[in-house]
């Protein structure tokens, strides 16, 4: 079989402060199972200077990059984007945001859940996007890293493998889409005018002619989200998503909003999230190791890449709370013997056993481990 | 600036893009012409109903809307055209200038 050919599209519209990020991840694609071209696609961002500076950074890496003569809003802007790969005899073509950071090996996961028969579309996983994400609590603060992202893509990749989950909807932030389809389903509906929910209306169709929309659990992206759309002034800081651009889909597919509400009550994402976050807490665990937490107060917990398991005293809950650079999880353990419940589920032992109290209960632990306890934070917070 | 040029490719996706609207313009007029008739003709169906269910039984508006259906009207009609016709009448109107009017 020969290398295929896959057009990597970012979609630009202003974005000073993460284009440059995203296109210098996408630089380091691995390039072994595919050949990868990347194309800037500039919507005429109108910040002064802008555009000449990111052409400029585009030609210093030779990357493709054109800016259109006047705005066309993020549909046609994709469009474009999907006609320049059929144009030019690509493969595949991937549409992306440019508020994301990319793993290395991305393709070579995306492209064995696309090459899969009847799949029309593959959306990357990410902790941004739309019902599908992976919760977290803060991603700016604990996501936003190159080798972060590339190791969640490598575990969930590890654990998932080119598994395809069948979803209502596609997300355009980085989906990537088979020519042949293209040609077959057409490229996006311009009455979407700036944008929003045209991907929904284009998988959509891609459905109807049956083919199969998926996500690829086995994947990773960091999406900040709504960068370029805020830019852009499509839609407000506080809302999210286009009311008139929604009215169209409602119109158009009056059973959609029943069957994105039937996916997410089936289960299926709830049990996608679990067990991603679980093999996410257990790798992070065996590879950097984790704490035990014992005690009715919290710790800081200061070391991100450390896994916290806080256990509340006294056997009161059956379940402890695992935390890991933003992930929260509890998992079962048997309060009558915690350390090999939570032993067993770590296959490991902890780095380290913090335990937090106040009070007389201090002054007991004094006694059992004397010299060996940090008192903090007057009157005895151990 | 560009460091690929992509003119060509971006006017040919106007071109669909603007045969797509032009084809939504056509088909939307289509629409809107035939709804037009069907909304003109149910206002004309509600006023019917409204006056209906606001005129007193038995007063002349009602008697005006509730006048049945085309055949009746077309039989009281009918019966007109008899009575004017008729010897009595042609006779009556020879006497009666009111009569000449209302049959004029």
């Amino acid at each position: 079989m020969s290398r295929p050919r896959i057009l990597h599209c970012i979609t630009v519209y202003n974005g000073r402060a993460f284009v440059p990020a995203a296109i210098e991840s996408a630089l380091r694609f691995d390039k072994t199972d595919a050949d990868i071209d990347i194309l800037i696609l500039d919507d005429a961002s109108p910040e002064p200077g802008w555009s000449e500076e990111l052409a400029a950074f585009c030609r210093q890496r030779d990357v493709m990059y054109y800016r259109t003569p006047r705005n066309l809003g993020i549909p046609r802007n994709v469009s474009l984007g999907m006609l320049t790969a059929v144009k030019r005899g690509y493969d595949y073509v991937v549409i992306s945001n440019s508020d994301v950071i990319y793993p290395a090996t991305l393709m070579s996961a995306m492209l064995p859940v696309a090459r899969q028969k009847g799949v029309g579309s593959v959306t990357a996983w990410s902790n941004n996007v739309s019902v599908y994400s992976l919760p977290n609590l803060d991603p700016n603060q604990h996501l936003k890293d190159q080798g972060v992202v590339d190791w969640l893509h490598a575990t969930l990749n590890g654990h998932f493998g080119d598994a395809a989950m069948d979803i209502p909807a596609g997300i355009s932030f980085c989906i990537m889409i088979p020519i042949d389809v293209v040609k077959d389903v057409g490229i996006m509906d311009p009455c979407f005018g700036r944008g929003y929910c045209e991907e929904t209306d284009w998988s959509l169709r891609s459905l109807a002619a049956g083919y199969r929309i998926c996500l690829a659990p086995g994947t990773f992206v960091f999406h900040h989200g709504r960068g370029s759309n805020l830019d852009a002034g499509i839609v407000s800081p506080n809302a999210t998503t286009v009311p008139g651009n929604e009215a169209i889909i409602d119109l158009r597919y009056p059973q959609f909003r029943q069957q994105v509400e039937g996916f997410i009550h089936s289960g299926i994402l709830a049990r996608a999230h679990e067990d991603a976050l679980s093999h996410i807490m257990r790798s992070a665990a065996q590879q950097f190791g984790y704490s035990l937490e014992v005690g009715p107060v919290a710790g800081n917990g200061t070391n991100e890449n450390n896994v916290r398991v806080c256990l509340s005293p006294g056997g009161y809950s059956s379940s402890a709370q695992v935390a890991f650079r933003g992930f929260r999880l509890d998992i079962p353990f048997d309060p009558s013997d915690a350390g090999a419940s939570v032993r067993a589920y770590f296959e490991r032992e902890p780095s380290n056993i913090n335990v937090f109290d106040r009070g007389a209960g201090s002054t007991h632990h004094d006694e059992a481990l004397p010299g060996q306890l940090h008192k903090r934070n007057y009157p005895s917070f151990i | 600036m560009n460091t690929t040029d992509l003119d060509g490719i971006s006017l040919e996706q106007a071109l669909i893009d603007f045969e797509v609207a032009n084809a939504r313009v056509i088909d939307l007029t289509a629409r809107l012409t035939s709804l037009s008739k069907e909304l003109l003709q149910a206002k004309t169906e509600l006023a019917t109903v409204k006056l209906r269910n606001s005129a007193p039984e038995g007063s002349a508006p009602y008697r005006a809307i509730n006048v049945g259906d085309v055949a009746e009207l077309e039989q009281l009609r009918d019966k007109l055209r008899q009575l004017r016709a008729s010897r009595a009448v042609q006779i009556a109107s020879v006497f009666s200038g009111k009569l000449r009017q209302v049959l004029a």
